[in-house]
């Protein structure tokens, strides 16, 4: 199993993706940690954050995979941040739920076996949804997978 | 952390940090905190812990299943686009 990360900073707003990673046909990704955090200066925004899945993918800023291991080939997974435009959301797909205040740092670590699998197809990904929040700090965020 | 389980972490500069096991949902994928003395429902199948959505339903639907059908299907359609379909 190779290991990568990708971080990205984005507004928090309505229905708005902070960051997905894109699944390819050849291997299935399995997210196993993912840190959200503000890097805007501190106060008190209330953000409620889905990590969701979705089917097509849509055109985001592109963040280019991160190897943890320097000797590793690229990433197979893509990754996007920003603002998109052309996205396909699975309703009711939330595999994780949380609310956050702008202060704090949230971190999940998944057990083996237990992580956020994309399964291998054309455009499927996982991503970090801010649902709703009480102002736009920059929302930091990282993944980190395994194919 | 024991076996199965994940851990969530929240810190907060103005609070003690807020720890908790999480659980990864063996059939919907879907992850939860464990409560402290809370049992989390458990699929004697897949011998591993499940939501209390997919606990309701009671069947075993691994996740594993999902991923095969999602990809069929994506293999499937690709196969469709090549010929011109």
């Amino acid at each position: 199993m190779r290991r990568y990360t990708s971080p990205a900073a984005t507004a928090a707003g309505s229905n708005l993706t902070i960051l997905e990673v894109i699944a390819s046909t050849s291997t299935r990704i399995r997210i196993y940690d993912m840190i959200v955090g503000s890097s805007a200066s501190p106060a008190d925004v209330a953000t409620d954050f889905n990590v969701i899945r979705g089917t097509v993918s849509g055109s985001g800023t592109s963040v280019t995979p991160r190897k943890i291991d320097s000797a590793d080939p690229s990433a197979l997974a893509t990754s996007q941040q920003g603002t998109f435009t052309g996205q396909t959301k699975t309703s009711n797909s939330s595999i994780m739920d949380l609310a956050l205040n702008q202060r704090a740092t949230f971190r999940w670590i998944a057990p083996q076996d237990g992580e956020l699998v994309v399964p291998a197809t054309s455009d499927n990904w996982i991503g970090l949804e801010s649902i709703a929040s009480g102002g736009t700090p920059t929302i930091n965020a990282s993944m980190y997978w395994q194919e | 952390m024991a076996l199965h389980k994940g851990y969530v972490v929240i810190t907060d500069p103005d609070a003690s940090a807020f720890e908790r096991d999480a659980i990864t949902c063996c059939h919907c994928n879907r992850v939860f905190l464990q409560m402290p003395l809370d049992i989390p429902p458990w699929c004697r199948k897949c011998q591993k812990p499940v939501c209390e959505t997919c606990h309701q339903h009671g069947r075993c639907r691994p996740l594993e299943k999902w991923l095969e059908r999602v990809e069929a299907q994506d293999r499937k359609e690709a196969f469709r686009r090549s010929l011109g379909l």
